[in-house]
């Protein structure tokens, strides 16, 4: 069986898979097993530690491999889209548009 | 010290957690998160100290913060309490670390929060707690990072904009101006409790009008309810 690998680890070219021990297969269904991750209180409990270890040393400062960079970033993705999403606030956002626009045309101080 | 100050709670007479709402409305004004300090439309009643863990504390006022559904849901504080440990399989939920708690806490002591909207843990004795907080409350979410980054570029433009008022520049569209400046004093002053809760500067001017608007909201909301 050949398997595209495109994301969270750096595997980008098909490889063969004999065996499950192989990093590739692993990695395959890592992903698969985030995926399949369908609300907040499961991502929690199956993630939650894992994420937990890796965002404090990042907030830390503490450098992180690229795996584990690839994981945070995986993990976060997928922990974003369970959060619930707040309204959008139009009325900001109209608001922003045009204060900008206006600062824009009228910023910067005209030459006296 | 605590930048929220909630006064004292009402007296009433064999009061359930749910009869305190109004007064919680009142103190948590802009219906501002404790945690997140970020405004939602639906704000929960939280109890600091969770519900199944301290039962004699479920209609104790002084348990009680309002919280949006994000903090006080499985991707927040949930029913996480340090002296009731494990609410969920973590091992750092055994930590020992409290939540923030905007009674007792300066958030702008923990916290720092950059113009893009990314918040840090500031340094010194509390920045272990802080970074605790940020990545339990999920407060680096990329959601929150926007909501505060537009909270930021709406107290930009409306110093910008001031400062061109104040100048005289734009006086083709001074109307325009006006009224533009006028609805960000407006939105400045229903967030006015994120600005203040982390200390976020404001020019003599901006805050003099931000104040007068938030107490017009504050008449209208207290007339409401």
């Amino acid at each position: 069986m050949l398997l595209m690998v495109d994301s969270v680890d750096s595997v980008r070219t098909p490889v063969k898979l004999t065996s499950p021990s192989r990093p590739a297969f692993r990695i395959r269904q890592w992903i698969l097993d985030l995926q399949s991750v369908t609300s907040l209180e499961e991502f929690m409990r199956l993630h939650g530690e894992e994420r937990h270890q890796l965002a404090m040393r990042r907030l830390a400062g503490e450098p992180l491999t690229e795996r584990e960079r690839r994981r945070l970033e995986a993990l976060d993705a997928q922990l974003d889209r369970l959060l619930p999403r707040r309204p959008p606030r139009k009325d900001l956002d109209d608001t922003l548009a045009s204060a900008r626009r206006l600062i824009s045309l009228y910023g910067t101080p005209r030459p006296r | 010290m605590a930048r929220l100050d909630p006064g004292d709670p009402p007296e009433l007479e064999d009061p359930s957690y749910r009869d305190f709402r109004s007064w919680l409305d009142e103190v948590f004004f802009d219906r501002t998160c404790a945690y997140c300090m970020i405004d939602a439309c639906q704000l929960q009643i939280d109890h600091y100290e969770p519900q199944g863990h301290a039962p004699d504390r479920v209609d104790d006022p002084t348990n009680l913060v309002l919280a949006c559904e994000i903090c006080n849901g499985p991707g927040g504080k949930w029913d996480y309490h340090p002296h009731y440990a494990k609410r969920r399989s973590r091992r750092s939920d055994e930590s020992g670390i409290m939540v923030l708690d905007v009674r007792v806490d300066d958030p702008a002591c923990l916290f720092t929060i950059a113009h893009d909207g990314t918040i840090g843990a500031r340094a010194g004795l509390g920045q272990i707690r802080a970074m605790w907080n940020i990545e339990v409350l999920e407060l680096d979410s990329r959601d929150r990072t926007r909501d505060r980054e537009k909270l930021m570029e709406t107290l930009d433009s409306a110093e910008r904009l001031l400062e061109m008022q104040r100048d005289g520049r734009a006086e083709a569209s001074r109307g325009e101006l006006d009224l533009v400046l006028g609805r960000l004093v407006e939105l400045l002053a229903r967030a006015r409790l994120f600005f203040d809760l982390l200390d976020i500067p404001m020019s003599e001017q901006l805050r003099t009008r931000v104040d007068g608007a938030r107490d017009r909201l504050l008449a209208d909301f207290r007339a409401s309810s």
